[in-house]
Formats: structure tokens, C-alpha cells, sequence
């Protein structure tokens, strides 16, 4: 009796110190890469059986994987599988506030304009209360489509659902004005610094390449001059000096022309007006 | 008969499956409550939205496990013996096992419709949604066919524990019904819209979709869920057709089943 109590004990102690050592070493173990998100759009038969059968609850889970989904390192692929997620959310519920919402916050800027519009057709059609989707689509067929009048006939067909009456001579005034003036870049300039990085509009698009190459070389400069204080326990007092120390390959090229400066912090910033020659 | 009900009443209450479907079914509100959290523009559409889903999640389940504690377990115990032993039809039987659950769900329905109703106010916060929800009549409306949902399950789980030998057919088969009645509407809308554009699938599927209707009920009709989330009109005539539709099922089924048990040897 007492040698199997003795030998149980040691077998449970044996069995703990062994277990703890196994779990000191699991700890330390890389963890695998994280799966990224929006891979995969599940088909909706799928996503309906998984739901128990409930197309709102179906959409619902959908819509919060789209909501909590991290949008600024996602690729081209990956907003094509939100765009699919998204348009699956509005086939369960097209009346879905959030998702037609998040959708022409989103999807238009990167490339799945024609999912952006899906959705908000049959948000317009089951929402005659509601004046937003038909103006979303409506400024989406202007600017990126850049069809004025395409965009007019939306809001006045729109406006005719639309119960409030202020909102419905709102959309027949903005109508109107897009019917008589037809494209105009400038409204689209204000809709793009508004609401989105990516543009339709050629100019634009080389503008905020320029301006995002530009923070890209300010960005190395900072890099540099810090490299170059850490290094020398001194602060750069031009871009000589990092250039000599071979920290930057060539003297800074501003596209915009304005230029580069290092303040009295030895840290580069940007120039927004030419200096004096 | 009221003697069969209050018996099964207290059965009913005092399983341990069905304390804890019901305790699940508060934690759902209380998960309904906090997915409203998560909706930037809708958090009481969206709470109330998921809500009345785990609500109706929560009944089926309650109905499925009443009907094993009070039909499928007395006959698998052979319990049942010493009731029908009495000079009782089993028709009566039946009916009486039948409205006992319906009376069940029904408090079950109501206090967690109430739960349902309480979160949902709570879920707005200080945030005032532009377009509100509607939790008066249209969310008892909700409610309702919610109620009559479950009643269906709870009528094919009746039948099918009439002829089932095994213990674990009752349940499982009214998952499964509930399942496909509820997602029948959503396959058919699937289907006639093109099924993503797949002429295979929709020539296959629409044919086969078109006559299961006429065996399993499209449950998504007695969802009017809608008409509470987004504030919108239900034509009277479909409620009264598609709640016609559910009585009349459970009307044929409670039929059947009688049938099928009057004949069933349980010796």
C-alpha cells in the first residue's frame, strides 16, 4: 500500500517536472506567421449553412470579418476577397447600413468599383428611406466613372424614392448641376483628399505618387541623420555630411523642386516653399 | 389531459439539458448586446439584428431537447408504459406533450424576447442611430414568427420521435430541419439569381428546390425581422399566409404523428 502511494507520488512529480521543462522550451519556440487576413470568401451556401440557416446572421458574421479587417496592408488580391465578402453581405441583407457604408469608404479606391456598386444599388432599392446609397453611387459613377450624366439620372431617379423632402431637393439640385457642368476635376480633387489615397484621376494620381515619394526620401534622410549622430555622437549639419559618411548615396532630389533642410536638430525636413537662390 | 400538461411542465423545467440550453440562450443576448459594439453607424440594428438570430437558435434548441426529455427519453425508459396505462387516447397523449412545449417555449420566447428588447435599448450608448429600430408592435411581430418557427420544429421533432428507434433521431433531424427550412429561402433567392453565374448549378438545384417547399416549409417567411430593424411595412397578406402556411404544418404533422403513434408497438 505504501510503496504504490510512494510510486504514484513519484510518478505524478516525475510527470509535472517533465511537463513544466516541456512547457519552458515550447514557450521559447518561434510562433508560425500570423494568417493574414481576407484570403478566402467563403461560398455563400456555405456561409449560410454555417449560420444555421440564418442569411442575417450569415450576414452579419461577414460584415464584422469586413469591418475589423485591417485595410492598410492589405494587397490588391486581398481587397478583391473584401470586395466578394462584402457583395456576399449584401445578397443575405442588402438593407446592411455598415456594409454598404464601409464598402464606398473602401472598395472604389482600390479597384472593385464595380462591387462597391452592387452594393449600393441594392442598398437604394431596399432603402427607399434612406438618401445615402443612391448618393454614394451616384458620386462614384461621376468621379470614378467620370460619367456626369449617368450620375445626374441616379440621384433623380433616387430622389423619387426618397421620402424626406429636403434631402430630395437636395439631390435634384446636385443633379441639375451635374448635368449642366458635366465633369469638373476640381470636385473630384476635394472627393479623392477626402476620402482616399488611390485616384481615377491621372493627375492626381501622379501627384500623390510625387508627394508620397517625396515623404519615402525624407523618411531615408531621417534614417540617415540618425544613423549618422548614433555613429559620430554628433549631429549633421548638411546632407554633405551624410554623404560623405556614405549614409545616402547622392544629395537629396526634391520632384516638387522645393527641397530638403536639416533643422537645428540635425533632423531633415521638408521644404514647402523654394528658398532663396 | 391538463394533468398530462402540468406533469410535463414540470419535467420539462427540470432537465439538465434544457437549464443549460437556456442558460446559453442569456449568454447570446449578452454576446447580441456586445456585437452591437462593433457597428459604426447601426449598433441597435445590429444587436437586435443578431439577437433575434441567437434567439431563434436558442428556441429550436429548447424545443429539440424538450422533446427528448418528454417524449424520446419515456419511451427509451419505457416511463411512458405507466402513462399510457391510463385510460388515455394517445392522440391525447400527443397533443397534451405538444402544448406542453408550446406553453414552455412560450415563457422561454417571452423572457428572452424581454432580455432581447432591454439590450437592444442599451446597445445605442450615448450614440443616436440615424435611422431607429422599431421595438414596439414589429418586434413582438418578430417574435412571433420567431415563435411559430420553433413550433414547426418542434412538431417534425414530435413525429419524428413517433417512429424513431434511436434516441439521437429527433434531435438531430430537427437540427437538420431547421437548418434546411430556414435556408430555403436563401437557396431559392441563391439559385434564381444565377447561383454566381453557375448555369450547371441553377439547372440542377432549381427544379429540386421548387418541389422541397412542398415538403419542408420556407421558414425564412416567418421572419419579419425587417420590418423591426429597418422600420419597413410587411404586407398583412403575407404574415397571414405564411403563419396559415406554419399552423397548417404543424396541424398535418401533429396528425401524423398521432397516427404513427397509435400504431407503435412499445413493448
Amino acid at each position: 500500500m505504501l510503496i504504490q502511494k510512494i510510486t504514484t507520488s513519484l510518478l505524478v512529480t516525475a510527470l509535472t517536472v517533465i511537463y513544466v521543462l516541456l512547457a519552458i522550451n515550447v514557450q521559447r519556440l518561434p510562433r508560425g506567421k500570423i494568417i493574414e487576413e481576407m484570403q478566402i470568401a467563403l461560398p455563400r451556401p456555405i456561409q449560410i449553412g454555417l449560420a444555421f440557416g440564418d442569411s442575417n446572421l450569415a450576414a452579419n458574421f461577414a460584415a464584422l470579418r469586413a469591418l475589423v479587417a485591417n485595410n492598410f496592408n492589405m494587397n490588391a488580391a486581398q481587397f478583391a476577397v473584401l470586395a466578394r465578402v462584402q457583395e456576399d453581405v449584401s445578397a443575405f441583407n442588402p438593407a446592411h447600413e455598415d456594409n454598404y457604408y464601409i464598402a464606398t469608404a473602401i472598395l472604389p479606391w482600390e479597384g472593385q468599383l464595380k462591387s462597391s456598386q452592387i452594393i449600393l444599388q441594392r442598398a437604394r432599392i431596399s432603402r427607399p428611406y434612406d438618401y445615402q446609397p443612391a448618393l454614394y453611387e451616384a458620386i462614384n459613377t461621376y468621379h470614378f466613372m467620370k460619367d456626369a450624366a449617368t450620375a445626374s439620372n441616379i440621384l433623380i431617379t433616387a430622389s423619387s424614392q426618397i421620402t424626406d423632402a429636403n434631402n430630395q431637393i437636395a439631390m435634384l439640385n446636385l443633379a441639375a448641376r451635374w448635368s449642366e457642368k458635366g465633369y469638373t476635376p476640381d470636385t473630384a480633387e476635394k472627393i479623392v483628399i477626402a476620402m482616399a489615397k488611390q485616384s481615377n484621376n491621372p493627375e492626381f494620381k501622379k501627384y500623390l505618387l510625387i508627394r508620397a515619394s517625396r515623404l519615402k526620401t525624407l523618411q531615408k534622410l531621417q534614417h540617415a541623420a540618425l544613423t549618422y549622430s548614433v555613429k559620430n555622437k554628433l549631429k549633421a549639419k548638411s546632407f554633405n555630411d551624410l554623404l560623405q559618411s556614405g549614409l545616402i548615396e547622392s544629395l537629396p532630389n526634391d520632384p516638387f523642386g522645393f527641397g530638403y533642410i536639416i533643422d537645428h536638430n540635425g533632423v531633415p525636413q521638408l521644404l514647402n516653399k523654394k528658398s532663396p537662390s | 389531459m391538463n394533468a398530462l400538461i402540468a406533469s410535463g411542465l414540470i419535467a420539462g423545467l427540470r432537465g439538465r439539458s434544457v437549464q443549460a440550453v437556456a442558460f446559453l440562450g442569456f449568454l447570446l443576448v449578452g454576446a447580441a448586446y456586445l456585437t452591437g459594439s462593433f457597428s459604426p453607424r447601426q449598433p441597435q440594428t445590429v444587436a437586435l439584428d443578431v439577437g433575434f438570430s441567437f434567439l431563434r437558435i436558442t428556441l429550436v434548441f429548447l424545443v429539440l431537447f424538450w422533446t427528448q426529455e418528454l417524449i424520446t427519453k419515456e419511451i427509451e425508459r419505457k416511463t411512458i408504459l405507466f402513462t399510457l396505462s391510463y385510460p388515455i387516447a394517445r392522440w391525447k397523449y400527443i397533443l397534451a406533450r405538444f402544448f406542453t412545449i408550446a406553453g414552455l417555449n412560450l415563457c422561454s420566447a417571452l423572457v428572452f424576447a424581454g432580455l432581447l428588447w432591454g439590450a437592444a435599448l442599451l446597445a445605442a450608448n450615448d450614440y443616436q442611430q440615424q435611422f431607429p429600430v422599431n421595438l414596439g408592435l414589429k418586434f413582438w411581430l418578430t417574435i412571433g414568427g420567431l415563435y411559430l418557427d420553433s413550433m414547426i420544429v418542434a412538431a417534425f421533432a414530435l413525429w419524428v420521435a413517433s417512429i424513431s428507434t434511436t434516441s439521437i433521431m429527433p434531435l438531430a433531424s430537427g437540427i437538420l430541419f431547421a437548418i434546411c427550412g430556414k435556408s430555403l429561402g436563401a437557396a431559392i433567392a441563391y439559385i434564381e439569381a444565377g447561383a454566381d453565374g453557375d448555369a450547371v448549378l441553377t439547372q440542377r438545384f432549381q427544379p429540386l428546390l421548387s418541389s422541397i417547399q412542398y415538403i419542408v416549409p420556407d421558414l425564412s417567411r416567418l421572419d419579419w425581422r425587417f420590418a423591426a430593424l429597418y422600420n419597413t411595412p410587411i404586407p398583412h397578406s403575407s404574415i397571414i399566409m405564411a403563419s396559415a402556411m406554419g399552423i397548417f404544418y404543424i396541424m398535418l404533422l401533429l396528425l401524423l404523428t398521432s397516427m404513427m403513434f397509435r400504431r407503435r408497438e412499445m413493448f
